[in-house]
């Protein structure tokens, strides 16, 4: 995908966002005969409509441009090791919270950083000693600045 | 309020003696250097990740080190621009002009001494400024009314659109949904509850600090996890750190002149550290004594964009203190700081928290000192981390985003919002649309709204208010100037070539 669609893919989603936005605006209570800028919907339809303008804006800008730009470098979704790590950084952040509550938050935080490290570190070369050495000093600071020093009540885990 | 009431000083002096402040100026410093001179960690990500260190602090001591982080990354992003072409912050891009040419001569050490002194030289006229100049603004500023509030709101978001880089509408829409975000929660007048998707976590609205934590932090870190494989080395020995005096002497007017050029333009709203950098090595091209050696490793073309950036610190900090109006990304990210201490900047900070105010200026005299010792000190040291790698960096950064936003109000919402934060910030990135006017929307929304409302409340109805008061027509004019000016420029620019 160029530059060119997916500005013009993205100018008609903002569109399609802002119309979204006005439809609900409308839907919020207001008052007869007071100051049309008193009612809850008021603002959030005026953001609406500068956004569609906006968005409509960005289509027109894009269209007008002059020639078709040619990408040279790869998009990094196709490269597939940047798009197994993206992923892998996503589905590890989302674990987060829920390994949080399981089992608390420096355990959280330890398998986390041993995970992402691993899979940061080249086929062949990792040292697991290493890793784990690594993965235990940063949880060892993140649980002493956050539980130790400010007292953060983090959820009571299994663990720690 | 008087304009240069000398209580306003003097009600913080007592600060001099508390050994926290010191304490956490240090190694706000420390903290901030080390993540400046690390490529890839902005100064604005750096102050964002660790605003949640500050919690438990008390306002002056949180701001103490976080007015150290912002000095110090500032002040960092030169020792790997210089080292190894890479900025570290976006405010040192200039300083690689002619730091990296020094480095490949061997001359390392002696840029990174030349880059301290100016840096410290700059910050320390920027101080001075800001303690006069930011009471003085404040007591105009009390006399703004709501229509004055929403023009110099809407002055910051469109400034920071024009010079986002890229498309100006981009850049406004971005700031537009900045300020889309700011209506979630409850309606500043009717009481309603907007957009809280049924979640009580949403009534007062989204959280600024986790959103900034997000695309700050967690997006930076996102765009960076698809190329860590590279490892930067720095080989070359620092040495020659302090500047004989005829260097100090050879660069004093061009320290000078560069460091107005940083607060003014540092004061300007939404111009921040990497504008005030360039103007200011633009200018030593122009009218400097050597200006035809620049770009060859000059000491001139590291003092002058040095010496602005950390001037534009204190600058940036005049319109977010006395307007409560950021100037730009890294100041939006410190207002989220002092709000989430229960400080509202504005002019009546000046009245009502007066020894808070005086502490800023003396916690921004301590980053400097601290810069200084710590940069001469230190730049060895820092020199070896550059080449850290990325693998223990990322994951560690995430861990610390993922924490803090926890701790905020330690709820594990903050989380997701993080998350969702940090994957549309990573969008937009890959989408080419800036960051800064979201954060900056996002900030200014609540103030923007009230006011906006509030004027046409009053005025019942009518719009021309806006234009009757002759202070509001002016801001408005402004906007329009900075808006629809650079493309009537561009026109006449073009229609001179063609008559040519």
């Amino acid at each position: 995908m160029t530059r060119k669609r997916s500005d013009i893919i993205a100018g008609i989603v903002l569109f399609a966002f802002s119309g979204l936005l006005y439809i609900i605006a409308g839907f919020m209570p207001t008052r007869q005969g007071s100051v049309q800028a008193l009612n809850t919907g008021f603002y959030p339809r005026m953001l609406a409509v500068i956004m569609a303008v906006l968005s409509m804006l960005l289509v027109l800008e894009t269209v007008r441009k002059q020639g078709q730009e040619t990408r040279t470098t790869t998009p990094w979704w196709k490269t597939k090791s940047a798009f197994t790590m993206f992923l892998a950084t996503l589905v590890l952040l989302v674990l987060y919270p829920f390994v949080m509550k399981l089992f608390g938050f420096a355990t959280a935080s330890f398998l986390f950083i041993t995970t992402l490290v691993w899979l940061l570190t080249e086929k062949g070369q990792a040292k697991p000693v290493k890793i784990l050495g690594i993965a235990v000093a940063i949880t060892l600071v993140v649980y002493i600045v956050f539980k130790l020093v400010l007292a953060i009540p983090f959820p009571m885990g299994l663990l720690i | 309020m008087e304009l240069f009431s000398f209580d306003l000083y003097l009600s913080g002096l007592h600060f001099f003696t508390n050994p926290l402040m010191y304490v956490a100026s240090f190694f706000g410093v420390l903290v901030g250097v080390v993540f400046g001179a690390l490529p890839g960690l902005t100064a604005t990500m750096t102050i964002a990740v660790f605003i949640p260190f500050t919690f438990g602090l008390a306002p002056t001591i949180s701001f103490a080190f976080l007015l150290g982080l912002y000095s110090g990354a500032v002040y960092g992003g030169s020792i790997s621009a210089i080292l190894i072409n890479i900025p570290g912050t976006p405010s040192a891009i200039a300083t690689s002009l002619d730091g990296y040419p020094m480095s490949q001569q061997g001359r390392a050490g002696e840029a990174i001494g030349i880059s301290t002194i100016s840096s410290t030289i700059g910050g320390f006229l920027s101080v001075v400024v800001l303690m006069f100049a930011a009471p003085a603004i404040a007591s105009i500023a009390l006399k703004f009314s709501a229509e004055e509030y929403v023009g110099i709101t809407l002055i910051g978001l469109s400034v920071i659109a024009i010079i986002s880089p890229g498309s100006t509408v981009k850049g406004l829409i971005s700031g537009v949904i900045g300020l889309v975000i700011g209506i979630v929660g409850i309606d500043p007048i009717t009481g309603f509850p907007r957009f809280i998707m049924g979640r009580a976590e949403l009534l007062e609205g989204i959280d600024a600090i986790p959103v900034m934590i997000g695309m700050y932090g967690l997006s930076e870190m996102l765009v960076q996890i698809s190329d860590v494989q590279y490892t930067l080395v720095v080989k070359q020995k620092i040495s020659k750190l302090i500047p004989p005096l005829r260097d100090l002497k050879r660069i004093i007017g061009t320290v000078i002149r560069s460091s107005f050029i940083g607060v003014i333009i540092g004061a300007l709203p939404a111009a921040g550290g990497s504008i005030a950098s360039l103007v200011a090595y633009g200018q030593e091209k122009r009218f400097g004594k050597r200006r035809d050696e620049l770009g060859t490793g000059i000491i001139e073309g590291v003092a002058a964009p040095e010496a602005a950036n950390n001037a534009s610190t204190g600058g940036a900090l005049i319109p977010m203190l006395t307007l409560g109006i950021p100037g730009d990304a890294m100041t939006a990210v410190l207002m989220g700081g002092l709000i989430i201490q229960g400080l509202r900047p504005g002019p009546l900070l000046f009245q009502q928290q007066m020894p808070f105010v005086s502490s800023i200026f003396i916690s921004l005299l301590l980053s400097v000192v601290f810069m200084c010792i710590i940069g001469l000190v230190g730049a060895k040291y820092f020199a070896k981390l550059i080449g850290f790698p990325k693998k223990y960096l990322i994951p560690a950064i995430l861990v610390f985003c993922l924490v803090g936003s926890y701790a905020i109000s330690n709820s594990i919402f903050d989380i997701w919002v993080l998350i969702i934060s940090g994957i549309v910030g990573f969008a937009m990135r890959k989408l080419s649309f800036p960051i800064a006017p979201i954060v900056l929307g996002m900030i200014l929304g609540p103030l923007f709204e009230s006011n906006f409302r509030r004027s046409l409340m009053l005025s019942e109805g009518n719009w021309a208010t806006f234009v009757q008061r002759p202070i509001s027509l002016g801001f408005l004019i402004v906007v329009v100037l900075v808006l629809v000016g650079p493309m009537i420029l561009k026109r006449f620019n073009k229609a001179i070539i063609r008559g040519n």
